[in-house]
């Protein structure tokens, strides 16, 4: 139900906004802003114990909420679920400048820096928290026509 | 204490602690939204006043001329521009029901991290209507979300002080 006079999705708010589950998400937010330059927006929701319940932060453009994990309730981070399925895309001007600042703020380099085919430059950190992020840097307009050719010689590549 | 007990939020304020501080006292009207949801009691408009200094009173006068204001709390800690402490009582509190507010206001590079801490809910039993139905996790999202809308309010009002100096502009 909508009542007059408010926006049903307020300004500047976008239509999917991820909200992280962490162990330890003041660590995080940190990690975040060391890594990826993230700022902390909004307020920060603590409880007795220092456990987050609820966090705003925004890296570039978009908005990340999170929240210490609450197994209680059944909201388990990838640490204590010994895994993430979810990859993050960050779209950045530097890839490679990126990507050392995330390794030299404590990410592990789980994929190297390197040209896709595609016309991106990309690699993968995996930040201490569990979720895996995978930059990428526009470097070349491949037109349709070359990138069906470099597929194809990717593929026979790859068969030997 | 429960993990309940206290509920903390914390916001970032483009201004000065000092600014801050003044701001988020003396200007207590101007920035508290009204309305039922904000306000102590009918009809949720009138007068909030914090009175400076220990032992001063957080006041919710019905009206200007308000001679029997509601009570809100009592300042115990006056620390500008660091830290404030008072007390807090809503409306339907016992007589032996309490919890007390601190803020504090730390300088950081954008300006000050206001932390507030609402502590004491401990004593405030689970079916108490203050509670709004909330308890545990549940309770600190619930009470955390409003304080960070009224935090929210004081901020947008301390930063367009803070632009009104800036610029010389103004009214006053």
């Amino acid at each position: 139900m909508t009542t007059g006079q408010v926006k049903p999705v307020p300004d500047g708010v976008h239509t999917v906004i991820a909200y992280l589950c962490l162990e330890g998400a003041a660590g995080a937010i940190d990690f975040y802003k060391k890594a990826f330059g993230a700022t902390e927006k909004g307020a920060r929701i603590t409880d007795s114990t220092g456990r987050v319940g609820h966090a705003e932060i925004r890296i570039g453009d978009s908005t990340i909420m999170l929240a210490d994990e609450h197994p209680e309730l059944g909201f388990r981070s990838p640490l204590s679920l010994g895994g993430c399925p979810v990859l993050f895309m960050l779209n950045v001007p530097d890839v490679d400048a990126m990507v050392a600042r995330a390794v030299s703020a404590g990410g592990q380099l789980t994929r190297p820096v390197e040209n896709q085919f595609y016309g991106s430059r990309t690699g993968e950190i995996t930040d201490p928290f569990g979720y895996r992020w995978y930059l990428s840097t526009h470097v070349e307009d491949v037109p349709e026509a070359e990138l069906v050719r470099r597929a194809a010689e990717r593929e026979k590549a790859r068969r030997g | 204490m429960s993990a309940a007990d206290a509920v903390t939020v914390s916001i970032e304020v483009a201004v000065t602690p000092a600014v801050a501080f003044e701001v988020f006292t003396e200007d207590v009207d101007v920035w508290w939204q009204r309305g039922p949801r904000y306000r102590f009691l009918p009809p949720y408009a009138g007068v909030l006043r914090l009175e400076r200094g220990v032992g001063g009173r957080l006041v919710h006068l019905r009206n200007a001329d308000d001679t029997d204001p509601f009570v809100v709390g009592h300042v115990q800690v006056w620390e500008p521009p660091e830290r404030l402490v008072f007390s807090w009582r809503l409306p339907n509190f016992a007589p032996h029901q309490t919890t007390e507010v601190e803020l504090r206001f730390e300088p950081v590079a954008e300006g000050t991290r206001v932390t507030l801490t609402h502590r004491g809910w401990d004593g405030v039993p689970d079916a108490h209507p203050a509670r709004h139905g909330h308890v545990g996790r549940a309770f600190v999202l619930f009470k955390g979300h409003w304080w960070a809308d009224v935090l929210g309010a004081a901020r947008r009002h301390a930063e367009a002080v803070r632009s009104e100096v800036d610029t010389g502009g103004g009214t006053s």
